[in-house]
Formats: C-alpha cells, sequence, structure tokens
C-alpha cells in the first residue's frame, strides 16, 4: 500500500540516507544526552530527526509513522524507564512503542532501515523489555562521553570518521550555545521545535570547525 | 556490536539548514555564534574564587577596626 507523504516542518532535501529518527524522552534531567545525541549524530555527518518536529493539528501517530518510514537510520533510547514523577504518575509508553513501530518498519523494508537500542545500564533491558532479548543494545551509562562512545561502535565512517573528543568539543559547544538559541526562540525548554531546527544547524557548523581543525 | 557503514557525504551547513528549516539569515547567525563559541578556551582551575562570605567578614572586619580606630581617636 502507497503510503501518503505527510508535511513536516523544514524541507525534504536530497536522500534520506543521512537522516536519523531519535527516540528519546523530552524532560529537563535529559537534556545533556540529547544535546550529545545531536552533537555525536551531526559530526558522523547524519541528521538527527524528532517528533518535535511535527506540529500540531493531522493525527500524530500518523505522523510520526511517517517520520520513522523517511529515516534510514533510528535511535531509541530505553534509559528512561521510571515512572513519571509528576502526577499521576504514569509510566512512558511513547518510546517502546516507536521502537516498536521501527521494528515493524524495518521488517517490512530491510533495506531501508535500521534501528539501534541505547540504554544507560547493562541487562536492564531485559527486564524491561523482554522481547529484544538477544539483541545487542548499546550502553551509554547516562553520559554524554558513553554515548559518543557507542555512536562510533554503531555507525562507522571510511573517510573523515569524528573522533570521540571532537564530538566532545561539539556538544561543548551546543551546551555553551543552547541558552541563546532558547532565548531567540523565547522558550525555557530545549525540546521545541525552533530550539532543534537551530540546534542541528549550530551542531553542523561547529563540527565543521572542529573536524578541520583535526 | 553490529556497526553500519556511512558511505553518504557530509551535507553542507547550508543544506543542513535548508533541510532543518532554518532561514539563510538565521543560518548565518548560528554560524556567527559557533564561530564565537568554538574561539574560546575553556579551562579548569584558573583565578581561584574566593567565596562572599570571606567577602562579607573582611568588609566587617574593616568596619569594624575602622569604627574602633575613630572611636580611639
Amino acid at each position: 500500500m502507497r503510503q501518503k507523504k505527510l508535511p513536516l516542518r523544514g524541507k525534504e532535501v536530497g536522500a534520506t540516507d543521512v537522516d536519523v529518527f531519535l527516540n528519546i524522552p523530552y524532560d529537563r534531567r535529559f537534556v545533556d544526552l540529547f544535546l550529545a545525541y545531536t552533537a555525536g549524530l551531526t559530526s558522523l555527518g547524519l541528521f538527527p530527526r524528532a517528533t518535535l518536529e511535527i506540529a500540531g493539528g493531522e493525527r500524530r501517530l500518523d505522523r510520526t509513522l511517517d517520520l520513522i518510514q523517511r529515516c534510514r537510520y533510528s535511535l531509541h533510547d530505553l534509559s528512561r524507564v521510571e515512572v513519571d514523577a509528576s502526577p499521576a504518575a504514569t509510566p512512558r509508553f511513547n518510546m517502546p512503542f516507536e521502537l516498536g513501530l521501527a521494528v515493524a518498519w524495518q521488517r517490512a523494508e530491510p533495506r531501508r532501515h535500521t534501528w539501534f537500542v541505547f540504554e544507560a545500564k547493562t541487562r536492564r533491558i531485559e527486564r524491561s523489555l523482554s522481547d529484544l532479548s538477544g539483541t545487542d543494545v548499546y550502553i551509554h551509562h547516562g553520559r554524554p562521553s558513553g554515548i559518543f562512545s557507542e555512536l562510533t561502535n554503531a555507525f562507522v565512517r571510511s573517510q573523515r570518521q569524528p573522533s570521540v573528543n571532537q564530538m566532545k568539543l561539539v556538544y561543548k559547544g551546543l551546551r555553551e550555545g543552547l541558552p541563546k538559541l532558547m532565548r531567540n526562540a523565547g522558550t525555557k525548554s530545549a525540546f521545541k521545535a525552533r530550539v532543534f531546527d537551530d540546534l542541528r544547524v549550530l551542531a553542523r557548523a561547529l563540527s565543521e570547525r572542529h573536524m578541520t581543525l583535526r | 556490536m553490529p556497526s553500519v557503514e556511512i558511505t553518504t557525504p557530509f551535507p553542507s551547513i547550508e543544506e543542513t539548514a535548508e533541510r532543518a528549516g532554518v532561514s539563510p539569515s538565521r543560518a548565518r547567525e548560528i554560524v556567527d555564534l559557533a564561530e564565537g563559541i568554538s574561539g574560546k578556551v575553556v579551562r579548569s582551575g584558573g583565578r581561584r574564587v574566593v567565596g562572599r562570605g570571606a567577602a562579607k567578614k573582611s568588609r566587617g572586619i574593616r568596619k569594624r577596626a575602622a569604627k574602633k580606630a575613630s572611636s580611639k581617636r
């Protein structure tokens, strides 16, 4: 069945082989790791995508699925398995649900999609999502340096492979620039569409600079 | 651990901005911001920061000493 493509923010330019669907929790405690993923992926020459780009209106599920289908890769961070502390305490189902969508899409089109699972703790996924037993899970220990290290394990470039230190420099730059980007967007949250747009450009500019300084 | 090889070329800053829906003028501002950021050298250590408490205390000591000195005159 031919899928109707729904509009998203930004323009769909060129091949989507660089697009990576980033499935992460949008909470304040995760900002550093969000920046780390953005820095690491951009340093690898990839283009992070997230449901932050999805505007309201159309059915969110359709747009999420559409976004996953546009991406060559997807990263699913399942490190936030705790129940949300804010009342009423609720477990988060979005991330495992979106992983399920990606798995199904990869089953349907094995050559068009590859998914990766990231976690903070070794072996925890065996309890939280035992259906993934036997799957290689990338463990980042809840640290940006862990994310950089695992990203370089997951993705390899024959030319211009960035080092973990270069990724760290991009990450530090993003941390420094984030307050200004949030001020420009008139928000106090890093998880806003405009901030995410600007972050990707900033990460690209920083990675370009640090790669040429190599 | 399985890994995938990326063979696609690095997207340019302009292409990244276009795909992210960032206008060329805003992209230029962000590039300027990046230039400013990456030029800075962050050092650990450096000048020792004296706590405000110590400053307050020394101000208080100076104040009392001055009062004492003026009462003696």
